[in-house]
């Protein structure tokens, strides 16, 4: 039989109804009845539990992970609404998916990584490709979360990690997670991919530094207060419009800070970027997903279109290179919020979505979140991204 | 550009230090400039994005226009308005309110968006009195009542439960200025409202309800005057089609005169025919009759003559017998010759354009008189006759000029065949059965009418096509001449101008039904003979 998967989307403002369309049209392009397990992709203008439980329903209570996103990919579909939902069906006798969540990362990302742990330990195997994750965008640490799973897991070989952060489009207030029936805030859901398949996957960012390098001079953990000296809230004003500070959404849109890449990754790039998800004005701070050091390098940096636009393409390139002869039974797109309609207009994110899929397969099934960060493996080595695209395509 | 080997050491530090600074300068202009442009790029990008949205706004209400064209159907009209509203404009929540004409209170009449299901029957039966102070300004003129998050008003606020929104616009639509048929209300939900388009004075949304609004009461109104245009034609169409029917039941009428006018001629021909033979074998008919009458006593005067004659037994047993028998026979010749001279009377009668003199007649003594005529000429032919007769005179039939012999000799006809009829069935089930026999008159004004209706077994389709043909008869021979319908006919629409026709169901009853005009017709006002 191999693997049958399916993604369907809906758009209908009733969650009850989205649910189920979009879970009814993932069956249908699968052409199954009955999914081993399900993926599911939504905005959050949705009522969350009446849509779960419209796509629980639909998909007869298959195990089910997801996420909430400030926009969904379906096909060439790419929609950041706040009111759209995809769905992946998948039945498959190659390929095996076990999912957990955990939850408490604000507090303790890497307690979160070892329960995570905990709980799929048993079901690693060595045929086990690699695990999937959905972070709360707001809360997660992932450096924590990774070294908490990858303690737990004691695993002789690398198990590389992708995955998005989950989204509320913007209004930094409350992001969710599905692992079946439940939905939680401030959590991860995690699912490991086993079977006999192999992994093609390739991770690009499209920002370019503004400016000369600055040094992080006062920090704690992943919270940064100075940067050369001054206050971190000052420095960005340098760089922002007028008052656009207060609207943090908007600015973190434009503005993101750069790292010097690690000598492990060169060949990737010069940088890796980080976007700032909160900051806080009484503390006068920021917070990035990682760990930070005082006398880190930063370069302020900028989206740029033409780089995201050639590293789609180059995306497609790698992929189909490692690919060669063979077809990807599936692809998984985690995609930052601030490369969708933040920088393209709708016409432009078709056309290089479509162009992305030409190159891979263009009716491969195809599923995607738009997300506060990104996860995909360089070199051996797992990392967070921001502003980056990860794509992974199972064959 | 290296700094270590350019300059001396001296000059060159200090070169190279002036160079550092200088760069540094240039550096740092740069970078201002590269700020200044990625702001220029944000605004830029603001301003292009501002532009798209207005832009996708105007070709969505196009959209829309055309879709409204294409339909006038007043639930897809809201509908699609209604979709606009949450799809387009990218409210949470839509209503649709429309005014009872029979009350002053607006209704529900759409409802879209998300709601519970105990929120969807709630809303569902609400009723907003057009004195609501909500709506107090609308019916002042202004064209819209926003309720933003922050409102405190509390005619606005007590709004706010039952119409599910705690941000919400209400506008007016269609109907007159200030005295609007219908609301369009659109809003959020507190928890949804982040996701949604906001409710703000003047935000471009409130421009893009104000231009569905526009285009909606026009879509509406195009609906409305198709429907009153559909209504219209539907009403003219029904109109030809009762013309028609009327038309068609002219055309049949004039058929079925057309056919009592061969019928009449046809019998007026066979009239002028069978009198022409009638007095023909009337001649010779009273040459069979007399004589025969007149040997049968010659063969009584024979036997007398006989008498003294001297004959053995024999031969005056012989000669008794045969006197008897031609005598019997001469009987025979004079009772079917008296037939035949009933037959030839009446083939004359039929002959005859009137009889008598035309005077007006009370009509229910007429049939009074002949009801009695009947019934007692019966009950002398028939030992043992019985019938149930019932009356229901009309006191206002009045009076009819009329041959009265003739219209007399029709109603003592269809009578006896009520009779005959009722008298058949009796025989057939027995004491179970009343015969009986109802006469009854009724004024038509100009007109007058008389129906003889009998519950007897009533009349079978085929006989009666043929019914009013003369020689027609259902009876035993020597029973009927088949001459009676046809006669009847005859006088009553030949000789009367009226109408005669026949009701009936088989096993129930017959109704003949006999309409005579009160006044003679033109040219018939004196007797023809």
């Amino acid at each position: 039989m191999g693997t049958n998967a399916g993604v369907g989307m809906s758009h209908h403002r009733n969650p009850k109804v989205a649910g189920r369309e979009a879970a009814e049209r993932a069956l249908a392009a699968a052409g199954i009845d009955r999914p081993d397990f399900v993926f599911m992709f939504a905005s959050v203008g949705y009522e969350q539990r009446a849509l779960l439980d419209a796509v629980r329903a639909a998909t007869g209570s298959a195990p089910l992970a997801g996420g909430s996103g400030g926009g969904v990919i379906a096909g060439v579909e790419a929609d950041e609404s706040n009111f759209s939902v995809a769905v992946m069906t998948i039945s498959s006798d190659e390929l095996s998916f076990k999912n957990a969540i955990a939850s408490g990362l604000k507090t303790d990302s890497e307690a979160a990584g070892r329960t995570i742990a905990q709980n799929l330990a048993c079901e690693v195997q060595p045929d086990t490709l690699g695990l999937i994750m959905l972070g709360d965008g707001l809360t997660l640490n992932f450096d924590r979360f990774a070294a908490g799973l990858k303690s737990e897991l004691q695993l002789d070989r690398h198990l590389p990690l992708f995955g998005g952060t989950s989204a509320d489009n913007m209004e930094f207030k409350q992001t969710y997670q599905y692992c079946d029936d439940q939905i939680t805030s401030d959590g991860v859901v995690c699912v490991l991919l086993s079977g006999s398949a192999r992994l093609a996957w390739s991770v690009n960012h499209g920002c370019l530094p503004i400016g000369g390098e600055r040094k992080v001079t006062r920090c704690s953990g992943n919270v940064i207060y100075e940067i050369d000296g001054m206050p971190v809230l000052d420095v960005l004003k340098e760089y922002l419009v007028g008052d656009e500070i207060d609207n943090w959404s908007k600015a973190v849109l434009s503005l993101c800070m750069a790292f010097k890449a690690p000598e492990q990754i060169k060949g990737y790039d010069d940088y890796l970027i980080r976007f700032m998800p909160t900051k806080d004005d009484k503390a006068g701070s920021i917070t990035i997903p990682t760990e930070v050091e005082e006398g880190t390098s930063i370069w302020m940096s900028r989206r740029d279109h033409e780089k995201i636009s050639a590293g789609v393409e180059r995306i497609g390139e790698e992929i189909k290179s490692t690919l060669g002869n063979s077809a990807a039974k599936m692809v998984f797109q985690f995609d930052c919020i601030g490369r969708g309609k933040a920088v393209f207009r709708d016409q432009q994110k078709s056309q290089i979505l479509e162009k992305l899929q030409q190159k891979i397969g263009p009716t491969v099934p195809w599923i995607g979140l738009y997300t506060y960060g990104e996860i995909g493996p360089i070199g051996g080595h797992d990392y967070f991204h921001n502003y980056t695209a990860v794509v992974l395509a199972v064959y | 550009m290296s700094s270590t080997a350019i300059t001396p050491a001296s000059h060159g530090k200090t070169g190279s230090v002036s160079e550092i600074d200088r760069l540094r300068i240039e550096n740092q202009r740069l970078s201002d400039e590269v700020k200044r442009l990625v702001t220029t790029e944000v605004q830029l990008y603001e301003v292009q994005e501002h532009l798209d949205g207005q832009m996708s706004a105007y070709r969505q209400l196009y959209e829309l226009g055309k879709k409204f064209n294409s339909t006038v159907d007043l639930t897809t009209i809201l509908q699609l308005a209604a979709q606009f509203v949450l799809y387009e404009l990218n409210f949470e929540r839509c209503l649709f309110l429309l005014k009872q004409s029979d009350a002053n209170i607006f209704s529900i009449e759409t409802i879209d968006g998300y709601y519970d299901d105990a929120e969807s029957t709630s809303i569902a039966k609400l009723i907003l009195p057009t004195a609501s102070l909500a709506l107090a300004p609308l019916y002042a003129g202004v064209d819209r009542v926003l309720c933003l998050p922050d409102c405190r008003r509390s005619e606005l606020t007590s709004l706010r439960r039952l119409i599910g929104m705690d941000e919400y616009v209400v506008l007016p639509l269609g109907g007159e200025p200030k005295n609007p048929i219908r609301l369009l209300v659109a809003g959020n939900t507190a928890g949804q409202a982040p996701y949604q388009c906001r409710v703000v004075q003047d935000g471009e949304a409130l421009l893009g309800l104000a231009n569905l609004v526009s285009q909606t009461s026009t879509a509406i109104n195009n609906a409305s005057f198709y429907q009153a245009l559909e209504w219209e034609r539907e009403s003219l169409e029904e109109k030809v089609r009762e013309r028609t029917r009327e038309l068609s039941r002219s055309l049949d009428e004039l058929r079925t005169a057309q056919d009592r006018l061969i019928q009449t001629e046809k019998l007026a021909s066979l009239g002028q025919l069978t009198a022409g033979i009638a007095h023909e074998i009337k001649n010779p008919l009273n040459f069979i009759n007399n004589f025969s009458a007149l040997s049968a006593e010659l063969v009584d005067e024979l036997g007398e003559v006989l008498k003294p004659a001297p004959l053995n037994d024999l031969m005056r047993q012989e000669t008794d017998e045969i006197a008897k028998l031609l005598k019997g026979n001469l009987e025979k010749v004079v009772q079917h010759g008296k037939r035949a001279d009933s037959i030839v009377r009446n083939m004359l009668m039929h002959s005859r354009d009137g009889s008598g003199e035309r005077r007006a007649v009370d009509i229910n003594t007429l049939v009074g008189e002949s009801l009695n005529l009947a019934y007692h000429g019966a009950r002398v032919e028939k030992q043992g006759f019985q019938i149930r007769l019932e009356k229901d005179f009309d006191p206002a039939a009045g009076e009819a000029e009329l041959l009265s012999q003739e219209i007399t000799r029709v109603l003592l006809n269809l009578i006896s065949n009520g009779f005959y009829a009722a008298m058949k069935r009796k025989a057939e089930d027995g004491v179970a059965y009343e015969p009986a026999i109802t006469a009854a008159t009724r004024s038509l004004g100009d007109s007058v009418e008389i129906r003889i209706r009998d519950n007897g077994a009533g009349i079978p389709p085929e006989v009666r096509e043929k019914m009013f043909n003369p020689f027609f008869t259902t009876k035993p021979p020597g029973e009927g001449t088949g001459l009676g319908l046809s006669l009847s006919f005859d006088i009553v629409v030949k000789q009367h101008a009226g109408l005669i026709e026949v009701d009936t169901q088989l096993g129930k009853f017959t109704e003949f039904r006999v309409v005579l005009p009160r006044s003679a017709p033109a040219g018939k006002a004196e007797a023809h003979t």
